[in-house]
């Protein structure tokens, strides 16, 4: 019943409080007549009355209250309070809405992005025990090498780590028939793959065991992916078959490659072996395997398992195994590997600095504030606010500049997301699927909002500390003047160090995109068409035909208009498509190790125009011919760098090398080229070139000089391969520049981002520089009257007033570059062409900052100059 | 400094026991409600004035008072407290709680 009538009075508000209003009144009027009556004047009656019946006002309320929800009504109220206090300084809310939305929204995007990549398991069943095996060789900075099918099997058998293990390849079959050619990624995988990753087909089925058998044709099971492209999610998929040119395979099931690793097949074919010595050679590494560990073996124990497996086997086959161990890495490790894992954490480190400085921003901006409310304080406390009301009023307030802040770092956040997933490099793994981190975001706005609480409400306590009468009189400063200047140049301090920090940090990226930009990587990348081609070994089955096409395909595309010349390797350089082989090569006459020591170098398949087409330069000797074919002697050309290797004291040329893993066969030295980066644009490893027609290989990349843009022959150069063979796919159609352009991608994206933090982390710091030289101003009004009145120059009131701030950030600098000496370091391996203390960037980096500081400071203090002195001195 | 409560000499609740004692007799508005306290009690019970004022709310909220607008003895609009049925319940129920105190009380004052 209370309720309901309570509730009915919040309807009639206005009129209960008028009838109160008139009802005091009333008892007022009757009081003061009966004064009057007894004698008293008519102003003492009412005077005497008044104070006979108590504080009208809180009286009033009082009575008020009785009705309401206190509780609810006051928090109301502050809060309606506070959204017109901060109304009042629009400029102050802004900045401080601004930086927290900054702090907050930048850390939810960089944290999402963090855990999305890094650290959210993968979708598997049971994740954790996946392992990725690896064969590992210390001395030759293998960390992540392939391993052999005869250590496959000794795992699987012997090792007694493994619920199952499974070995797959990947192949690039091209498939031909019902639509145009297209070249696909596919897996050949072994008995219990879907299995043992745990991924059920949406459609049909996986293999059987007595499916794994070597030989074409047969089955094989394709993915989502590939049945909505290609065969329009026909719900029939089952029993069609596919044809690669050879024998069809028959299509048994539809898996979802999101569902297992590597998540980038389109189809999967059974692997199958038979009795065959060459697959159990102890060297061939080749292979990839995947394990689910049983559920009591630790990672530990598989490790050191694996590791003493592998010593025994080097000692049983020294030639082939010797200074080769094994490893198991965890698969989520794998999928992100090392490169990343450090990239993700700079660039957290980055951000967290960054809400660094926002927090100590906002935490300025509102003692400043609190200096300036201290008297209204004052005020309200000796009107009859208890200390724990004022508390309430300020926590509201802060409550009010959190939420707005909170809100905006929300949308900050997830446009920053959006943004950083467009730019982002291509082959960051997991990127696609990132959501806006619940925890993440609950964290950092607890940090900001935590911040905004604890100096929104120091005021309220300060106020509890001061003499009342001093804070209310005439030009009262109040207490926080002292501590809370210390305090605020602390925090300026901290602000300015943080973002030299980060301004460095930008710096040395940036300056390593610019060197890595300007790697001369040994070819000209203008006007040249790439894309790449897998001949079959059904249509190609000697090495002849293969050599005819290739031949065929450069006759034809010569005589087309706007080409200059055609060249085709085995690999693309600057990270470009084709397959990278590495192999190791004597000299004749050296000794074979471990009595001696071999010389690695990467090896391309290549045909004689290739280095004419890439503009590679002659140093010595010559090119390919024509006539250096099969039946003609093995030739080889070498690199610069290798030769300088090989060879120091030497000419190469006319000596023979062989590849004594492998082709073990001797191919005298024709000619030496300038060296080429091949892997990546700081990839300087040596290289060797074989003809092509002295090897063979079907799956080749094609370049195309052209004498215009090379986009241009796109459509003709598909026309004349579809018109040698109309089962061939043309894929990864492209341009070398745009292949060079790619491979600065990480660089490119990392200084973005480093470089946007350090240019917000420069603004709130200027921000905070002006706020203080401004608030000196102000507090300082007085001082500054009286001097200007004595006679002091412009100059001097800048000097004077300017001091304060500049001298802040001289400490902030040199505390700042101190910390970057130290920290740096955890970025040097990011780093290229610049050392991770690097004089001229720190210089520069501090002469900027200095700079922006000046600026800051100048134009509050230029206000002080105009200081009127007879308003300063007069009632401020 | 600052505010520090009322400044009443009744115990807590005495008030509005009174202020229900009074309208007992006739309705009456706040002004009449304060004299009769006052005259009855010889104003050896000083009460701030506005405090009343409160009280009344509280008392209206409880549902013991009701209220409304009328004539006062000098033709001027005042607001007519009186009691309600539950109020009177209410007052003889603090009638007999008073009393049962006040002998307590009276009996650790008098030795036996």
């Amino acid at each position: 019943m209370r309720l309901f009538r309570r509730l009915l009075f919040y309807l009639r508000r206005g009129r209960f409080e008028r009838e109160l209003e008139e009802e005091v009144q009333f008892h007022l009027e009757m009081r003061a007549r009966e004064n009057a009556a007894a004698g008293m004047t008519e102003a003492e009656a009412l005077q005497s009355a008044r104070r006979r019946f108590g504080n009208e006002l809180l009286l009033r309320e009082e009575s008020r209250e009785v009705w309401g929800f206190r509780s609810l009504e006051s928090v109301v109220q502050d809060i309606r309070f506070g959204a017109r206090v901060m109304m009042k300084r629009p400029g102050f809310t802004a900045v401080a809405a601004l930086t927290l939305a900054l702090g907050i929204g930048a850390n939810t995007a960089i944290f999402s992005v963090t855990n999305a990549v890094l650290l959210r398991q993968l979708p598997y069943s049971e994740p954790e025990r996946l392992v990725h095996l690896v064969s590992v060789n210390a001395g030759r900075g293998t960390e992540r090498g392939s391993i052999t099918y005869a250590d496959f099997i000794d795992w699987r058998d012997q090792s007694g780590l493994f619920e199952r293990i499974v070995l797959y390849t990947a192949v690039e079959p091209t498939i031909i028939g019902d639509a145009d050619p297209e070249r696909i990624t596919a897996l050949a995988v072994s008995e219990g793959y879907f299995e043992m990753i745990g991924a059920s087909p949406i459609l049909g089925r996986a293999f059987t065991p007595d499916e794994h058998q070597p030989g074409p044709g047969g089955v094989l099971v394709i993915s989502r992916g590939l049945w909505q492209r290609r065969y329009g999610a026909d719900p029939n998929i089952v029993g069609q078959t596919i044809s690669f040119g050879g024998p069809p395979y028959t299509i048994i099931g539809v898996v979802d490659q999101a569902a297992v690793w590597p998540t980038n097949a389109q189809l999967w074919v059974p692997l199958g072996f038979g009795p065959n010595e060459a697959d159990m050679r102890r060297d061939n590494m080749i292979w990839q395997a995947l394990g689910r560990l049983k559920r009591d073996v630790t990672l530990t124990q598989a490790k050191v398992r694996l590791a003493t497996m592998a010593e025994r086997i080097a000692q049983d086959f020294p030639e082939s195994r010797s200074g080769w161990s094994s490893d198991a890495i965890p698969l989520l490790e794998y999928v992100v590997g090392p490169q990343l894992d450090r990239t993700i954490r700079v660039l957290l480190g980055a951000v967290m600095f960054m809400l660094l400085i926002a927090c100590v921003n906002v935490a300025n901006l509102l003692l400043a504030r609190s200096a300036a409310r201290e008297r209204e304080m004052a005020l309200r406390s000796a009107l009859g606010a208890g200390r724990l009301r004022l508390v309430r009023q300020l926590l509201a307030e802060s409550l009010l500049l959190s939420a707005i802040g909170g809100t905006l770092g929300l949308a900050v956040g997830a446009l920053g997301l959006k943004a950083l997933v467009a730019l982002a490099p291509e082959d960051i793994p997991r990127l696609e699927s990132v959501t806006i981190d619940g925890r993440v975001l609950a964290f950092t706005a607890v940090t900001s909002l935590l911040t905004a609480f604890i100096f929104g409400l120091m005021p309220a306590f300060t106020v509890s500390r001061t003499n009342l009468s001093d804070t209310l009189k005439e030009g009262g400063r109040g207490s926080t003047g002292g501590r809370g200047k210390q305090l605020r140049g602390l925090l300026v301090i901290t602000e300015v160090a943080l973002a030299i920090i980060l301004l460095i940090g930008a710096g040395l990226m940036g300056r390593s995109l610019v060197q890595l930009q300007n790697v001369d990587p040994g070819i000209n990348e203008q006007n040249v068409l790439t894309f790449s081609l897998s001949l079959p070994r059904g249509r190609y089955p000697e090495p002849a035909s293969t050599i005819g096409f290739y031949q065929k395909l450069e006759e034809r595309i010569m005589a087309l208009p706007g080409v200059q010349s055609i060249g085709v390797t085995s690999r693309l350089p600057v990270g470009g498509p084709g397959f990278g082989l590495g192999r190791v090569f004597l000299r004749e006459g050296q000794p074979e190790p471990p009595a001696s020591d071999h010389y690695p170098a990467q090896w391309n398949l290549i045909t004689p125009d290739y280095f004419k087409t890439m503009s590679i330069p002659l140093m010595k000797g010559r090119y390919f011919t024509a006539q250096d074919n099969a039946d003609s002697t093995p030739v080889i050309i070498i690199s610069q760098n290798m030769a300088r290797l090989m060879f120091p004291d030497g000419d190469p040329l006319g000596k023979r090398i062989r590849s004594w893993r492998d082709e073990n066969l001797y191919r005298e030295i024709v000619g030496i080229v300038g060296d080429v980066r091949y892997f990546s644009l700081d990839d300087e490893r040596p290289s060797i070139y074989v003809p092509h027609q002295q090897g063979a290989w079907r799956a080749m990349e094609v370049a195309v000089r052209t004498t215009g843009e090379p986009a241009a022959l796109g459509g003709a150069v598909r026309n004349e391969i579809r018109a040698l063979d109309k089962d061939l796919a043309v894929s990864n159609l492209s341009t070398m520049a745009a292949i060079r352009d790619e491979s600065l991608a990480a660089s490119r994206f990392n200084a973005l981002l480093l470089g946007v933090f350090a240019a917000v982390a420069l603004l709130l710091a200027a921000v905070g520089i002006y706020g203080v030289v401004a608030y000196s101003v102000e507090q300082h009004t007085h001082e500054i009257g009286i001097r200007i009145a004595l006679g002091a120059r412009p100059r001097d009131v800048l000097r004077l007033v300017m001091w304060h701030g500049f001298a802040l950030t001289l400490l902030g600098v040199a505390a700042g570059l101190a910390a970057a000496i130290a920290l740096t370091r955890l970025m040097a391996s990011l780093l290229y062409g610049v050392s991770a203390t690097d004089p001229l960037t720190f210089a520069l980096i501090a002469l900027l900052l200095s700079g922006v500081a000046l600026i800051a400071s100048y134009v509050p203090a230029r206000r002080a100059t105009r200081v009127n002195p007879l308003e300063a001195l007069r009632y401020e | 400094m600052g505010h520090t409560g009322r400044k009443t000499d009744l115990l807590p609740g005495t008030l509005e026991l009174l202020i229900l004692k009074t309208l007992e007799r006739s309705p009456a508005h706040g002004y009449g409600i304060a004299r009769d306290i006052e005259q009855a009690s010889g104003d050896v019970l000083r009460v701030e004035e506005g405090s009343l004022y409160p009280a009344l709310q509280r008392l209206a909220v409880k549902g013991w008072v009701k209220s409304r607008w009328g004539q006062s003895e000098n033709n001027r609009r005042a607001r007519f407290y009186q009691l309600t049925p539950a109020g009177l319940r209410q007052l003889r129920r603090e009638e007999a709680d008073f009393e049962l105190m006040l002998e307590a009380v009276l009996r650790v004052l008098q030795p036996v």
